[in-house]
This record gives structure tokens, sequence and C-alpha cells, in this order.
């Protein structure tokens, strides 16, 4: 089973979008697993799931007898999505009171390793208790990036807190999003960015309007675009690197 | 996808349903009619709609119903269903045909040697017939709630069944819901709005399969083929007869097709038997219908007797090969197989013979000719004036009671020294009235008749024990003098000298035997029954 998480300390960066259409391109082939771990649940409302009443952030914590209950399938075969729930926004105390609190999301997604091939996390905007979490229970943290100044110098945040941290770096793996390639500013930031960050993935997905649209339609953008634009590709470009990364397929 | 399956698919094949919950609807509602019951908290949309065809294999006498099995087969798939089995149930063990399945036999069929040895262990000497077809349409429908979000797969079935031997159409209507991972509670208000229309909950495949057994042609765990007939004792004596033989006209041409494909003896049985009926019912019809055309009747009622008397024999023979065998000493046992392979040659070219004379015209015009006499006289144009107009209760009494004085008139004529055809002779005696007790039993009190028939039954029944056993001795006689005796023949000379010996001693037991069944056919009880229910006199 192979966690891939879509990170990044700023909001509006596409990780969600990228998230849920990763997560259905995935699903094509692996038995797969979507968490939405913000709360804001955008994840869960592009999928059109809502949270059951009963769940809460202390039956995440609990382990995989209570969250599996509420575990949705999704309308696409192979793609089941644990929703995110409103007290998600004190996961972060409630982590702070464990031990080992910055491992506790790894030991609970490893007791999912014979139901799902891959498990991606939708991750809240922010740097903290949780983000440490994630970090460690992911093999791989997509960090998408709109080539403009503030959303690189958040990467930077992000690569100087692993190394602080000694968290693994390599799990970093940077890619462009929402690039207005027509833009200079936006051209010569990738330009500039690859050269100082060589692992940077070298996908470039598209701002597009298509994509804004998944909150209208409430389904990955491969259910109402054509499977041959250039969205369409970018996407499966994405996918196809973070597999070749994984060495081995999930 | 979730698709509908070839077979009732009790299983979900789908990662994002759970097992499904399977009901038998109350009144073959409608697709639309259902999910109008979801008043709003839902909503739907049809996904796909798919048509399949399956069929269930059973023998002549639903051997496999009986042992809770069920066979079903679609195109070159076989599923096979038990009741024993306990959740989860193991899947339908996929196999494929590679031979026709016309004229099936039980190989051909069933290609897994497990299988075969587990069905071939409940059919002993039966074979799988093709006993009732069934359309299914079926549609997928999606299951929404107020997000949008499918909660669940609805699969609804319309079966049809049709069969050979019924123009019955029956149908029935059964729903499977598939509860998406994590809805369970909209599963559960979804069921709450389709109670009204639920009939049962299906809880494994043999729930479901008992469905069809009401609808299914022979009364499951009850097959035989005696005359279901209800007649009226006011009835007049001609149209009760036009009944009886219209009844049996059916029977013949529910087993004709049977005998030609040679799917089971039994099917030759049961055509004979409804021949036999018919000419027996023609010896009472005298002074009812014209006599020419009983005369005719008669005579073409016979030539389809004779046309399929050797085959019987033959089939009653080969029968009787396991217990013939075992009746020799164990070393002399395969001395005998150069005789049966011989009779199952014969088989073959009577087989062959019959099925030529079944679609001859000769044949055809015999049934037309019969057919045309049954249609003339239930609804004469020209009733025929001098014939007696008695009602059936007058004329049944009067008929059994003649053919019970016979009985037994001829049966104390019998003693130990008698030839064997006083008693195959007492044995057609016999016959006639077991037939008349069969037409006109349903004029009598049940328990009182059933009683009489079932002394009469035993008599019987070592009757034609005997007479087997003579048809048998003069086969081996016939085969012996055909036999050119030298060194290699020796072993089966002697094992075929050794049966007719054995056949002898068997028929001396068996003339024993008759003499205590005819003495308690004859007993104070069973004639008491006869006054009471014939109104029989001993001097009658």
């Amino acid at each position: 089973m192979k966690t891939i998480s879509l990170y990044s300390i700023k909001g509006g960066v596409g990780k969600t979008t990228t998230c849920v259409n990763l997560a259905y391109l995935a699903s094509l082939k692996y038995r797969t697993l979507l968490i939405d771990l913000d709360p804001q649940s955008a994840a869960s409302f592009y999928l059109r799931i809502q949270s059951s009443k009963s769940y809460n952030d202390q039956k995440l914590l609990k382990g995989h007898k209570k969250i599996s209950p509420h575990i949705k399938a999704t309308d696409f075969e192979n793609l089941d999505l644990l929703p995110s729930d409103i007290s998600y926004r004190n996961l972060d105390i409630k982590l702070d009171e464990l031990n080992k609190s910055d491992r506790k999301l790894r030991s609970l997604l490893e007791d999912f390793s014979s139901e799902y091939d891959c498990i991606f996390l939708d991750c809240p905007p922010n740097l903290t208790l949780l983000s440490e979490n994630i970090f460690n229970a992911s093999d791989q943290i997509l960090v998408p990036i709109i080539p403009t100044t503030l959303s690189i110098r958040t990467f930077h945040q992000v690569s100087s807190f692993f190394k602080e941290n000694q968290i693994k770096k390599k799990k970093l793996k940077p890619y462009f999003s929402m690039v207005e390639i027509r833009k200079k500013l936006h051209r010569d930031s990738i330009i500039s960015f690859t050269k100082s960050f060589p692992k940077t993935l070298n996908v470039q997905i598209p701002a597009s309007a298509e994509i804004e649209k998944m909150g209208i339609h409430q389904c990955p953008v491969f259910n109402y675009i054509s499977k041959s634009s250039l969205i369409a590709q970018r996407y499966r470009d994405l996918l196809e690197k973070i597999e070749t990364k994984s060495h081995k397929s999930f | 996808m979730l698709i509908p399956q070839d077979f009732p698919s009790f299983e979900s094949s789908s990662t994002r349903t759970l097992s499904p919950i399977n009901f038998h609807l109350a009144d073959n509602n409608s697709p639309s009619e259902l999910l109008q019951f979801l008043r709003n908290k839902f909503t739907s949309k049809k996904i796909e709609t798919r048509q399949s065809t399956y069929h269930r294999w059973d023998t002549f006498d639903w051997r496999l119903n009986k042992n809770n099995l069920l066979l079903f087969q679609s195109k070159n798939k076989i599923c096979l269903l038990s009741k024993e089995a306990t959740p989860p149930y193991p899947s339908p063990p996929p196999m494929f045909l590679k031979s026709c399945l016309k004229g099936a036999t039980n190989k051909h069929l069933i290609k897994d040697p497990n299988l075969q040895n587990m069905i071939a262990s409940h059919l002993s000497n039966r074979s799988l017939l093709d006993q009732v077809q069934y359309n299914q349409q079926s549609s997928l429908h999606s299951i929404f709630n107020k997000d949008m979000k499918t909660v669940a797969f609805m699969l609804y079935h319309r079966i049809y069944c049709e069969s050979k031997y019924t123009e019955e159409k029956p149908s029935l209507s059964w729903v499977q819901l598939f509860p998406f991972r994590g809805y369970t509670e909209a599963l559960n208000k979804i069921k709450i709005y389709f109670s009204p229309l639920l009939k049962s909950e299906l809880k494994n495949p043999f729930d479901w399969a008992q469905l069809f057994l009401p609808i299914s042609l022979r009364k499951n765990l009850n097959y035989n083929n005696r005359l279901r007939l209800h007649l009226d004792s006011n009835l007049d004596a001609d149209q009760a007869l036009i009944k009886i033989f219209n009844q049996c006209t059916k029977t013949i041409h529910l087993n004709t097709e049977g005998i030609v494909a040679d799917l089971d003896v039994e099917f030759l049985h049961d055509y004979r038997v409804a021949t036999r009926r018919v000419r027996s019912g023609i010896s009472f019809a005298k002074k009812l219908f014209d006599r020419d055309a009983l005369e005719s009747a008669k005579t073409d009622m016979r030539m389809l007797g004779n046309a399929t008397n050797k085959l019987r024999d033959i089939d009653v023979y080969l029968q009787r090969e396991i217990k013939i065998k075992k009746s020799l000493p164990t070393e002399m046992s395969d001395a005998l197989n150069p005789f049966f392979c011989a009779v199952r040659k014969e088989r073959i070219l009577e087989q062959r013979k019959l099925k030529n004379f079944l679609k001859s015209n000769v044949y055809y015009e015999i049934i037309d000719r019969w057919e045309l006499f049954l249609k003339e006289n239930e609804f004469p144009d020209n009733p025929i004036t001098n014939k007696i107009s008695e009602k059936v209760g007058s004329i049944a009494n009067k008929q059994i009671l003649k053919a019970l004085s016979k009985l037994m008139t001829e049966g104390y004529k019998i003693n130990r020294d008698s030839p064997d055809e006083m008693l195959h002779e007492l044995r057609i005696h016999g016959k006639k009235l077991r037939y008349l007790m069969e037409f006109y039993s349903s004029l009598y009190s049940e328990n009182q008749v059933e009683s009489f028939i079932n002394n009469l039954k035993t008599l019987q029944k070592c009757l034609g024990k005997f007479n087997d056993r003579s048809m048998q001795q003069l086969k081996l006689n016939e085969y012996i003098k055909k036999l050119c005796i030298d060194k290699e023949s020796i072993p089966l000379a002697t094992a075929m000298g050794i049966l007719i010996g054995n056949l002898q001693m068997d028929k001396v037991t068996l003339k024993c035997e008759f003499f205590t069944h005819f003495e308690n056919f004859c007993s104070k009880n069973n004639l008491l029954n006869a006054k009471a229910l014939f109104d029989y006199q001993p001097n009658s």
C-alpha cells in the first residue's frame, strides 16, 4: 500500500482538485481510499459525500475498527472516501494528547493495507502536528506550486521544516499547478524553481475553468471533459510520475 | 459497473456495494411503480437493462429437487445450488460445455467429474431433462440521496417461465438492493418505503429458487403419471370417457418428443400407460360411441402398443442389469457382458425403429383419426340416436363390478400347477380393473378407494414381476438359440443357464407370493370395502 498526500501550507493552490482527480485515476487500476483531512470537506463535497452524524475526530484516532463503518463508497468503482468532519479542526489538540503523537496517522493507516492498494490524503493548508503526522505517514508528498513568488516561498518553508525536523526530504514532490503559460512570470518561475529544486515533477497542471467546474459537477474532472484533453493528459502524466517514483506499482 | 448476471446473482460484483438484500415482490410491480414509493426522499435513474435466459434441469421425477439441489444452466455455464450450503454461499462452479446439449445425457451437461459424481448419486438411472426455461428481464437503477450521491443500486428482475409441457407462462418479480458502503442507513429507509410491495425477503439462493416451485411444470415431489380428473357423477358417461381420453391423448403428445430424443425411458413408459388406458377405455365404451369408429380406434391403439412393446421390454431388462449380474456368483457376473452388449445394440435398433414410426405418416394418420374421433364426440353434430344415455356414476359401478368379478373368477382358477399364461391373463384383467379405478376414482370416497387401489396394486406388482421374469427367460432362450457354442462362449452360456434357473426360481417364489396377495385382495375387509364403494355382492 502506498500513501500519497497532497499538501501545501498555502490554500487555493489546487490540492483538493488534484487529490480527487488523481485518486479517481488511481482507482481505475488500484483499490483506492481518499481520506479528506481538511475540515473544509472540499474533497468530500466534490464526491457528494457527507460524513455520518456519529463520525468525528475521536473516531478517527481510535483506528480501523471505528473508522471503517464511516468509509463511504463513491460513485466510482474501487474508490472509497473517508469524509472529513468539522471536528477535525481540533485534531492537533487531540493528537498532542497521545504518545508518539507525530506517528499516530501512520499507524492508523497501516491497518488498511489489506483493503487498499493506495491511500490519498487531502490535507489542510497549515503546518501543525497533523502535518507532521501526514509527512511521516506518506510515501510521497505532492506539493502543488503556483509558479508565483508567494507559492514558491511556502514550498521553501516546508522544505526547511523537513530539514530541521530530519524528515526525509526526498518524499517532497513539488509540481506546478494552476499554470498560465502565457504569463511570463509563470514561465520564468518554473525555470528558476526547477533549477533550484531538480526533483520537481515535470508536470504542469494548467489553470482551467474546467477544473474549477468540479464544484458545479461535483465529480472528478474526467467525468465531463474529453479523455484526450490537455487537462486529462496532465493528470495522467502526474499519476505516472508518482508510480515511477514509487519504483514499483502501488 | 454492476451488471445483471446470467444467473440469479446473490453476490455483489462491485467494490462499491455490500451484499445485496433480495426481495420477492408481491404483485409483480414494475420498477417505476416500485420507485414511486421513495416519496421524493430519494431519486433514481435507470442505468441499463438486460435480458437473459436460463434453464432448470432435473430428472423426470425431480430427484435433484427432492435432494435439495437445483441445477441451472445458462449458455455454457452451470450453476448448482444446494439448500444445505450455509452463507457465504460457494460460488457456482462455472463450467464450459463442449458438446451439444440436445438430447443431453448427464455427462454432456456436466463436465466436472466431482459435480458429475455428486449429481449422479442422486439421479440413479434417470437422465437430466430441461424442465423449465426462465426468461429474465433485468434493469439496473441507481438510487440517489438529496446530494445526488448514489446510495444503492436496485436490480429489478421480472422472470417469465416457459415450458414445452404447458401453455401457461407464469411470471414473478424480485428485487435486489445493493447498498453502497457507508449507506446502510439510507438502505433501511428505502426498505421501509418499499415495504408495502415486498412479499418476503430471500435470504439465500434456495429461497429464491423456492419461488419457482409453484409455477414449475410438474408438481414437485408429487410426480406420478396418475390421471388427474374430477368427474361429476351426473356427467353423461360418453362425455366422461371423452374427458379421460383427452387427458390420455395429452400425455401421449407430452411424451412423444422424449421418446424420439431418447431422453429417458420413463417417457416411453408413460406413453404406453396412456395408450393402454385408451385401449382399456375403448373396451368399456361399447354402445356409447359409433361402433365402427371404436373398432378403428381399437386397432390403431393396438398398433401403438405393438410398436412400443419390444423397446419397453428391453428397457426393463436393462434397468435390471445390475441386479441380474448380482444374482450370479461374483466371478460370473462379467460373463454376461456380451449378452447385455447385444441387448443394448438391439435397443438402439428398436429405438430407431420406434422413432421412425413416431415420425411416420402412418403414425400421424392414427393420431389425426383419433383426435377427430374425440372432437366429433365431444361436440357431436349428429348425436348417435341409439346410444344409451347413462350417467357416469351408474356406469362406473357396473363396469368396475364386472371387471372385479372377472378378476376374482379367473384368480380363483389359478393353482400351483397353472401355466404361466393364466397369470399373464389375470394381470391383464387386473390392469383393466386398475384403469377403471383410475378413471372413476374421483366419484368415490378418496380414502376408501385408495385402500382398494393399494391392494390391487400389490397384487398387480407381483403379477408384473412374474411377467417380467417370463419375458426375460424368453429373451435369454432366444439368445442362447442363436449362440454358437464354442470355447469362448462357454462362460456366457453357463451364466445364462444359471440366470434362466434363477429366473425360474424367482417365478416359483412370485407364484407363492401371488396366492398370498390374491388372498389378501379377496379378504373380507377388502370385499367389504368393495361392497361399500361399488355395492359389490359376492355372487355378482
